[in-house]
């Protein structure tokens, strides 16, 4: 595995495992973030978006084969 | 035209809609006028990146081109021109959606399949000259700006105000990606992959429901400015990673969703076949309306202006040129794509938005609710869209023994809903159309200085720097008319003209593509030209009329900003239009 692979895993798989938490405990408190103030749940459930975008594509990288199948490449 | 079964108008409309499809779009446009073939290979084959130019299956095109021109436009405009009546929207909606915009969308996306995917601006560039190319490009370059500007500020201001809204979109994209992942890497068949993303879709709304998202205090315009924010960095992702990986799956599922909204409108009004529209066909050809500060406002040459996306929109003749055409595996799949796609628009602002406004219209059990005291047209377009969508479902499906109040509000916040799951799409589709038309706009550059060129033209640097010129429209507060608006709304107002001023310079280069390059003669050339002719007329008219009558009854800032903009439209559109002329002197005398 390449840096740039590892960091895509690593992005993604933190990334994925705070996006879980906070989708788990925003259903028991019944909101995530905040009205008053900006709150650090909310700033971390937007980080762990950008994780989660951006990490497969790190990741993965490469096209996949069924799509350069498709392009006769 | 008292007495109009729902029923008569659902059969109507599919009928028109499926002759079009099998006789004008295959027969005319396909196979007489296009003459796509098979065994052609297209730029998503030829040119293949990995990046852009990626052939994708024909349905998940269509879903992404079919999400990417549905955003609201279809829903709002018919909405606001009730005020005629139902009669006049519909007809407009038919004509201009049959004879123009499909022809718009579908020639559009085959000429930038034969000119290698490059965009219908770059493509006039072989029919009108290069001058034309660059004018055209900056004009859309201009408008796209001004799309993104408008949809992260509406998407911010949704997000603040239905923070539920703000949930379901954070866990709408991962899913989209994931969806992608168990397609294209895990290599899982479409329709188990689908059900399942669309199992988690629903988990999705149901969880965004009960779970609002709230990013701070909405006071002072805090959590917008925050939104605006974060919504340009996903812009910028978005718009620069490979299509496969997001853009594709995420419209696929898109498009599920409009099926279905589109799907249940069908059955709505199967259930109510029997009811009476309430709604007046006519009106009047001239009512005052709310969006064009409150001028009588005649329906020629002011339609085009107020219904965009049902029936003619300039927008999608960059989505066709732009996104859709790099990713078109065969030339046959065009008229699916590119000409269907715009048809189902078509529907869904027939039987999603006008019928269901028309059968609601002043509704005694909606009148006894409090949603109005006279009519529907008490409430803003996407009130009036809503309320209506939600009465027929729930009148339809109380006949077959569910409760119409439970009905009524869940399809009305599903209305809503659907919509705006949607603006997402189009903020990311207008940022990597406009990273394109900077792109192409900035060429000549490449034999200045090359390595000047090669920054500004990467995919990341171009998508910055449209994010950056748009969030500079979005992001700061100016007062309009006493209120605290976002700055893009001093030039927003010439928008629908702009946008339409650009469908009519497409379907002209269109025309001019089909006389000159197809060397199309006869009565076939005639079925093109006309429509673009009629609607250049059309939109020049009715954009020196909304110059005249509107512009100058509108907050003095708003005056000089959309004002400017509107008359730049118009120089230009002149300019393009003489263009045009010796083009088609040209293409006269080479024969």
């Amino acid at each position: 595995m390449d840096p740039k692979e590892a960091l895509g895993a690593a992005l993604t798989i933190i990334g994925l495992l705070i996006f879980l938490y906070i989708i788990a405990s925003g259903a028991g408190s019944g909101a995530i973030g905040s009205k008053e103030a900006t709150s650090s749940d909310a700033i971390m459930t937007i980080v762990a978006w950008f994780m989660i975008l951006i990490g497969p594509a790190l990741w993965f990288g490469e096209t996949p084969a069924v799509i350069k199948r498709k392009a006769g490449r | 035209m008292p007495g109009t079964y729902v029923i008569e108008l659902v059969v109507i409309v599919l009928a028109i809609y499926t002759v079009a499809y099998m006789f004008y779009g295959r027969k005319v446009l396909q196979e007489k006028i296009v003459r796509a073939r098979a065994d052609s290979p297209t730029p998503a084959i030829e040119k293949f990146d990995g990046v852009d130019y990626v052939p994708a299956n024909k349905y998940v095109l269509f879903g992404h081109h079919f999400a990417s021109i549905a955003g609201a436009g279809p829903i709002v405009g018919p909405a606001i021109a009730m005020a005629y009546g139902w009669a006049l929207p519909l007809l407009w909606v038919l004509f201009g959606n049959v004879f123009i915009g499909t022809v718009h969308d579908y020639l559009a996306l085959m000429a930038s399949v034969r000119h290698g995917g490059i965009s219908i601006m770059s493509v006039s560039e072989s029919v009108m000259g290069r001058k034309a190319r660059y004018i055209f490009l900056a004009y859309t370059f201009m408008a796209l700006l001004l799309v993104y500007a408008a949809f992260a500020s509406i998407a911010a201001v949704l997000f603040v105000s239905s923070p539920s809204a703000a949930t379901l979109s954070i866990l709408y994209m991962p899913i989209a990606l994931f969806m992608g992942i168990m397609m294209y890497r895990i290599g899982l068949d479409t329709r188990i992959a689908t059900l399942i993303t669309l199992a988690l879709v629903a988990g999705a709304f149901y969880y965004s429901y009960y779970t609002p998202f709230y990013i701070g205090p909405a006071e002072n315009w805090n959590a917008y400015h925050k939104w605006v924010i974060i919504l340009g960095i996903y812009a910028i992702l978005a718009a620069s990673l490979p299509v496969w990986y997001l853009l594709q799956p995420r419209d696929f599922t898109n498009s599920y969703i409009l099926f279905t909204f589109v799907g249940l409108s069908v059955i709505g009004g199967i259930l109510v076949a029997d009811k009476v529209l309430l709604g007046p066909a006519y009106t009047s050809f001239s009512p005052k309306i709310a969006g064009f500060a409150n001028q009588p406002t005649p329906f020629w040459p002011a339609i085009p202006l107020i219904i965009a996306c049902g029936s003619l929109s300039g927008f999608h003749s960059l989505v066709s040129s732009g996104t859709t055409s790099k990713q078109l595996a065969s030339e046959l799949e065009g008229l699916f794509v590119g000409y269907g796609a715009m048809l189902t628009e078509g529907a869904l602002s027939t039987l999603a938005v006008i019928i269901p406004i028309s059968l609601a219209w002043d509704a005694s059990v909606l009148k006894e609710a409090g949603v109005f005291k006279e009519n529907i047209l008490e409430l803003s377009p996407v009130a009036r869209f809503a309320v209506g969508y939600g009465y027929m479902l729930g009148t339809g499906l109380s006949r077959i023994g569910v409760d119409y109040a439970t009905a009524f509000s869940v399809f009305k916040l599903f209305a809503v809903i659907s919509l705006i799951l949607f603006v997402m799409t189009t903020l990311d589709t207008a940022t990597r159309l406009a990273r394109f038309a900077f792109q192409e706009m900035i060429d000549w550059m490449e034999r200045v200085s090359k390595p000047l060129y090669t920054v500004l033209a990467n995919k990341w640097v171009a998508s910055l720097i449209v994010v950056l010129i748009g969030s500079a429209m979005a992001y700061p507060i100016v007062e309009v008319g006493g209120k605290e608006v976002a700055a893009f709304r001093v030039v927003w107002p010439a928008f629908a003209g702009v946008n339409q001023m650009l469908a009519a310079l497409a379907l002209l280069t269109s025309a001019l593509w089909v006389y000159a390059v197809l060397r199309v003669r006869g009565a076939y050339s005639w079925l093109i030209l006309v429509p673009a002719m009629f609607l250049w007329v059309t939109v020049t008219v009715g954009l020196a009329w909304w110059l005249v009558v509107v512009a100058t009854k509108l907050p003095l800032i708003q005056q000089v900003g959309a004002g400017s903009i509107a008359l730049v439209s118009l120089i230009l559109n002149l300019v393009l239009i003489v263009l045009f002329s010796k083009g088609l002197s040209r293409a006269r005398a080479a024969v």
